[in-house]
């Protein structure tokens, strides 16, 4: 592992951390809305869970991995993955427990991935 | 910074010493050691927390390290021990400087201006600790440009300011409301994590 550069290290820690958080927060908030609400309500019922439980995951991840990188990366897909979790629950379709924690993963990835090329274009784009 | 804020970390002190820096100062070493590389003449660094950044000062220089914290400063003694050069840590308001004005050659901040309750006030004792010409260099977490970002940093703050640092600051701007002429801004992560390097002006405008 050591012969693997720091830099991709923490990148893989991050999503690691953004895809397991996202995981979590889309059970929770799939888990918290019952059926027959309102998507939005549902949606920002998600987010709201999302938001509150990105904060023992970040504080989680910073014992290893640093403060600010993996925290706004775990904040991020825990609150796409709870507004995903709240608005989709009440649905007939709305798949089950595994298929919340790969649809939260997922956002967790994206979340990570979006991060990264935003971390790219601002470092093209240089100082000011 | 306030009496609250004195509190506030003489609160923390114990956790911020094993729970909130280690890692993190891994993975910044690097921007670090770059910061600090160009310490020379007389150097003030601003909360010196609990001595972490220590580590990354050049050999043989000449600081002054202040904090508002004195359990803050208890930590960082052991750490100052093992510097070898000459490291005098005070207890000090960043806001209220018990310094001589102009006796400065270069300012160093490393995770400050989160948390100095008066960020502009503090900014401009180190104007006036700084002899002109004198450099301000900071590594520093700040609010973002980007509205996801931006939008997230200032929803969290409220919270993290309970414990810690706000996190949506217009650092760099504040600098420049201080009277510095900023020279450079080195974005390291997502326009949250920068380098900034300014400078006293020579001459400096009216009030």
């Amino acid at each position: 592992m050591t012969a693997v550069p720091a830099r991709v290290r923490y990148f893989l820690g991050d999503a690691a951390a953004a895809i397991a958080s996202g995981a979590l927060a889309a059970s929770l908030a799939s888990w918290m809305v019952p059926a027959g609400w309102h998507p939005l309500a549902g949606m920002a019922v998600g987010m709201l869970a999302g938001m509150a439980l990105s904060v023992p995951c970040a504080l989680a991840a910073s014992q290893v991995l640093g403060m600010i990188e993996p925290m706004l990366q775990i904040m991020l897909a825990c609150m796409v993955a709870g507004m995903a979790g709240g608005m989709q629950s009440p649905a007939e379709s709305a798949p089950g427990l595994l298929g919340w924690i790969v649809r939260g993963a997922l956002c967790g990835l994206a979340a990570s991935a979006f991060c990264a090329l935003a971390d790219l274009g601002l470092r093209r784009r240089g100082g000011e | 910074m306030t009496l609250g804020d004195r509190a506030k970390w003489n609160r923390v002190a114990p956790a911020y010493q094993s729970f909130a820096s280690r890692s993190a100062e891994r993975r910044w070493a690097g921007f670090k050691r770059d910061l600090f590389s160009g310490m020379e003449g007389r150097v003030l660094f601003l909360a010196a927390g609990t001595g972490l950044d220590f580590q990354f000062f050049p050999p043989g220089r000449s600081v002054v390290a202040i904090d508002v914290s004195e359990r803050m400063l208890e930590c960082a003694a052991k750490r100052a021990g093992r510097y070898e050069g000459s490291l005098d840590l005070q207890q000090m308001d960043a806001r209220q400087l018990a310094l001589g004005t102009e006796c400065f050659d270069q300012a160093y901040t490393s995770c400050t201006f989160c948390s100095v309750s008066e960020p502009l006030r503090g900014l401009r004792e180190i104007l006036r600790v700084l002899r002109p010409g004198g450099e301000l260099r900071m590594f520093e977490h700040t609010g973002s440009r980007w509205l996801p970002f931006s939008a997230m940093l200032h929803a969290c703050t409220p919270l993290a300011r309970r414990f810690g640092p706000e996190l949506n600051r217009p650092t760099v701007d504040t600098v420049r409301r201080a009277g510095f002429e900023v020279s450079g801004v080195t974005r390291h992560y997502l326009d949250v994590l920068k380098t900034i390097e300014a400078r006293k002006p020579v001459r400096l405008p009216p009030e």
